[in-house]
């Protein structure tokens, strides 16, 4: 495969699979690595989603999944803060998504990514009515998360966050943790706390960094995480973490399910709290309202945002990877790298991530102990290493 | 070492017949074979999905490449890949 028309051939368009919805543009902490605020543009927004532009939004989906006979339509609540919009809110949402779904057939599940602080037994009881899934940034020990995760007054945030996690996981509650890698700190102290938690499911994302700034190296502690996991995992399954198992689905040929693994085409969009629709989130990294638009539900389907240019640069920025990445070895499983980790003012997203080097010798040394460990099973009983020259054990 | 792609696998599944499976004695890894045998099955070996991929900062979803969380049977446990849901891609 090389990345030229032929790559944008391989993966042709589709309708807008999912939504990632902004309905509180304002967060209640003050988190150091957060890339939401480095775009100033945001506080153009309104503080919250209005009623107005919520009823407007359910009309646009419930128009998306019928033209687009869709079986299944995430919708992912995110700020900000997403809770600071209130629970009738989520409450009037979740109703409005859920009589979408009897009249379409389609399902609508919603999730919510938070950081927790204001979870309560209001909000438990909204997410286990309603089924909504809770993603809740939590940066592993306390004295990881309050490093970076604080009140605008400088205090902590973990025991708050903790707490909020334990009380979701006594609940009928789909629950995941969100924690952002410090390479300064031993991978176990991450995978110890959330063990004892009961948090089984988790990532611990790579932070964001162009290539314009020069981060600390991140390699020799994706390595270690993987080993935790494969250890962890060796008799029974105990955990997932879901940058290890995606590296591991991307290195076997299966897609990875999120957007920083693998070289897929990134189509996501984002609904501001005014109702504009907007590229995806996280490339506002680039600067100031570059990831604006003119869409807005009011005047446009969901779909419209294809036709924008800034949507569809950075879609085709996705699958035409630089040079450098496309005599990879490894170009299928790793796509170049998350997106805004390539990208730098002098050429946009045409380089390889900030983190290639660490990338590189983490899928080097992931694929390794793939090597000995996956094996074809013959019809007679017999092995045979799937990877030539291997041993299959 | 070579990268193993859906196409060598599909492949080798060919050469050693019906009744040939991919697999790993790692039940972590077995688990997520489970979604190569799964692809091989639905999709064949010529075609590379183009299936949407989720958001990174969202930890769920079920279909469409989600983050694959799902709860299992065990209430007040994250679930696991080949939980209570099935990924479409």
């Amino acid at each position: 495969m090389s990345s030229d028309a032929s790559t944008v051939a391989a993966f042709p368009g589709q309708a807008i699979s999912q939504l990632l919805v902004k309905v509180a543009s304002r967060c209640n902490i003050d988190c150091s690595y957060c890339y939401w605020f480095r775009d100033a543009a945001v506080y153009d927004k309104p503080k919250l989603m209005s009623v107005e532009v919520l009823d407007q939004l359910l009309r646009r989906i419930e128009e998306h999944v019928v033209r687009h006979t869709l079986a299944e339509f995430p919708i992912i609540l995110h700020g900000g803060e997403p809770l600071l919009w209130g629970v009738e809110n989520f409450r009037r949402i979740a109703q409005g998504c859920a009589a979408i779904a009897t009249r379409t057939q389609c399902d609508i599940p919603i999730g919510v990514t938070t950081n927790g602080v204001l979870i309560d037994e209001a909000w438990l009881d909204c997410f286990e009515a309603h089924g909504i899934s809770v993603a809740i940034s939590l940066d592993g020990p306390a004295h990881v998360h309050d490093a970076r995760r604080r009140t605008f007054q400088g205090g902590g945030t973990h025991a708050a966050v903790e707490r909020a996690a334990r009380l979701l996981l006594a609940r009928d509650i789909v629950v995941t943790a969100l924690a952002v890698c410090d390479p300064a700190v031993d991978p176990a102290e991450y995978v110890d706390f959330f063990a004892d938690c009961g948090i089984r499911s988790y990532d611990i994302m790579i932070p964001d960094a162009t290539v314009d700034e020069t981060p600390p190296p991140i390699g020799s502690f994706y390595q270690r995480l993987f080993d935790l996991w494969f250890e962890a995992n060796r008799h029974q399954r105990t955990s997932e973490v879901r940058i290890v198992t995606d590296m591991v689905s991307a290195l076997l040929g299966v897609d990875a399910p999120t957007e920083g693994i693998g070289l897929r085409a990134v189509e996501l969009c984002t609904i501001m709290t005014d109702g504009t629709v907007e590229v995806h989130d996280v490339l506002r990294i680039a600067g100031d309202a570059s990831t604006r638009t003119g869409c807005n539900i009011f005047d446009h389907a969901i779909d419209d945002i294809r036709g924008e240019p800034r949507w569809q640069a950075a879609r085709e920025a996705s699958i035409n990877i630089c040079e450098t990445c496309r005599r990879c070895k490894f170009m299928n499983a790793c796509g170049g790298g998350y997106l805004p980790h390539r990208f730098s003012k002098q050429n946009g997203y045409d380089n390889p991530s900030v983190y290639c080097d660490d990338l590189y010798a983490t899928f080097e040394h992931i694929q390794s102990t793939l090597a000995e460990q996956v094996y074809l099973r013959k019809p007679d009983g017999g092995r045979v290493a799937v990877i030539p020259g291997s041993g299959a054990r | 070492m070579p990268v193993l792609t859906l196409k060598v696998v599909a492949s080798l599944l060919q050469l050693h017949g019906p009744g040939a499976t991919i697999q790993s004695d790692h039940p972590g890894i077995d688990a997520i074979l489970g979604d190569v045998r799964d692809q091989v099955a639905s999709e064949g070996m010529d075609q590379p999905a183009a299936t949407e991929v989720a958001f990174r900062r969202a930890g769920f979803v079920k279909g469409s490449g989600g983050g694959a969380f799902r709860k299992t049977a065990a209430a007040g446990t994250g679930g696991f890949r080949k939980g209570a849901f099935r990924r479409y891609y």
